[in-house]
């Protein structure tokens, strides 16, 4: 009976040693610290396009209506002789391009500082032909939400010319 | 057997005996001890002397729980406002120092992950975020800077493992991520939709494309955690589980 309890302390004082043996294995020096982040994806764009009668002048007006900068271009289609000015010397027309792209990025902002820009058609060349009643000016506006390649550059969107888009620059 | 006159039994000299033998044993079991109470002393001297303390770093200023344990706050990448697809944002500089007495090894685990845009009639789920799954944690680009080495967790697939290939020195502070990037495939799920609208001197046509994604929130977390270089083959096994040599770690001890 004496015998056994010593044989049990015995163990019990082996598995201690064992214990604090692993415990030494275990035990290496570490540290650490943590931290987040986050952010919220804002997608799309959205312009409004202001179209304005001034004698023989159409005056198109681009504002950016949205949250997210934009690539904006434009084209024009009317009967022959309409000029289409760029007053301001804002747009890209690449030769034989029916698009003028507009040479900066749009800023988004609230409705009355909301970035614009225009071009302008004039018809004046169009009074000596006999076009009849009337006649259809169409402009065809696209915008798209700024988007950039790895190396930081511009994504052109899907259609647009390569070589003008490289040539945008914020304003 | 005899002392100071006194006959003994071989009873009595049977235990003495014993009682000899087993002193014999104690005592040696006492020297053993005190063997294993001195190595326990030195291992204390050594944490005394050396302090092995990591601290997470945003343009210089500390961003971790370290530093502020109760803050919730996200503190990385707080320079970006709107994140614009595929822009590598590079401005803020998001590091990890050693701000111990001791160089030590360094690793990152990053969990990147997006949720979901909380609907103004929707109750706000138990954590307060939605995770979604569908929605890869790869679209969150986290540029490694030169000298770590980055392993994907296998099965989860949010977490990676960001190593310094070479131990950090005492006071030195090492850049962590070149930049983030939100990839632009997050702009392929898409939908159309077309307006018509009369106007005065003609018709106006609208087209509107809308992104699934628009409203999803990334998420990154970061823990930065340092380790001992002394014994370091086999504190980085233990203490990571990884076999130093497949991330490219190159040992000093």
């Amino acid at each position: 009976m004496k015998l056994s309890k010593k044989m049990i302390l015995s163990a019990a004082a082996a598995a201690l040693v064992i214990i604090a043996t692993c415990g030494f294995a275990l035990a290496y020096f570490s540290d650490y610290d943590a931290a987040r982040g986050e952010g919220v994806l804002t997608l799309g764009g959205s312009t409004h396009i202001e179209e304005e009668w001034n004698d023989d002048r159409k005056i198109v007006t681009i504002q950016n209506t949205g949250e997210t900068r934009v690539l904006v271009r434009v084209a024009i289609y009317g009967p022959a002789g309409i000029i289409i000015t760029d007053d301001e010397n804002n747009w890209i027309h690449p030769e034989g391009s029916d698009y003028y792209y507009y040479k900066y990025i749009l800023e988004p902002g609230d409705t009355e500082n909301a970035a614009t820009t225009t071009l302008t058609v004039n018809t004046k060349p169009l009074k000596n032909k006999d076009l009849g009643d009337t006649y259809d000016i169409e402009v065809k506006q696209y915008c798209a939400q700024v988007t950039y390649k790895a190396d930081g550059s511009i994504f052109p969107p899907e259609g647009w010319d390569a070589d003008a888009v490289a040539q945008i620059t914020e304003r | 057997m005899k002392i100071k006159g006194r006959n003994l039994s071989a009873k009595t000299i049977a235990l003495l005996v014993a009682a000899l033998l087993l002193m014999g044993t104690g005592g040696s079991i006492v020297v053993r001890a005190a063997l294993n109470v001195t190595s326990d002393d030195y291992d204390m001297d050594l944490s005394l002397e050396k302090r092995f303390e990591i601290q997470l770093l945003q343009n210089d200023q500390p961003i971790g729980t370290k530093n502020d344990v109760a803050s919730e706050e996200a503190k990385l990448f707080t320079s970006i406002q709107k994140p614009e697809p595929g822009k590598p944002y590079k401005d803020d500089v998001i590091a990890v120092k050693n701000n111990g007495t001791a160089e030590e090894y360094v690793r990152v685990i990053v969990r990147k992950y997006w949720t979901e845009p909380q609907k103004s009639d929707e109750q706000p789920s138990s954590d307060g975020v939605k995770k979604d799954l569908s929605l890869s944690p790869d679209l969150i680009e986290l540029k490694a800077s030169k000298g770590w080495t980055v392993v994907a967790d296998a099965d989860r697939e949010e977490t990676s493992v960001y190593y310094l290939k070479r131990p950090l020195a005492v006071g030195e502070t090492v850049r962590l991520f070149d930049y983030l990037r939100i990839s632009p495939t997050v702009l392929s799920k898409s939908e159309m939709t077309t307006d018509e609208q009369k106007q005065e001197n003609g018709k106006v046509t609208v087209i509107t494309y809308s992104y699934k994604y628009n409203g999803f929130k990334f998420n990154i977390e970061a823990e930065a955690q340092a380790l001992q270089t002394h014994n370091s083959e086999e504190a980085i096994r233990s203490v990571w589980g990884i076999d130093p040599a497949s991330v490219g770690i190159e040992l000093v001890d």
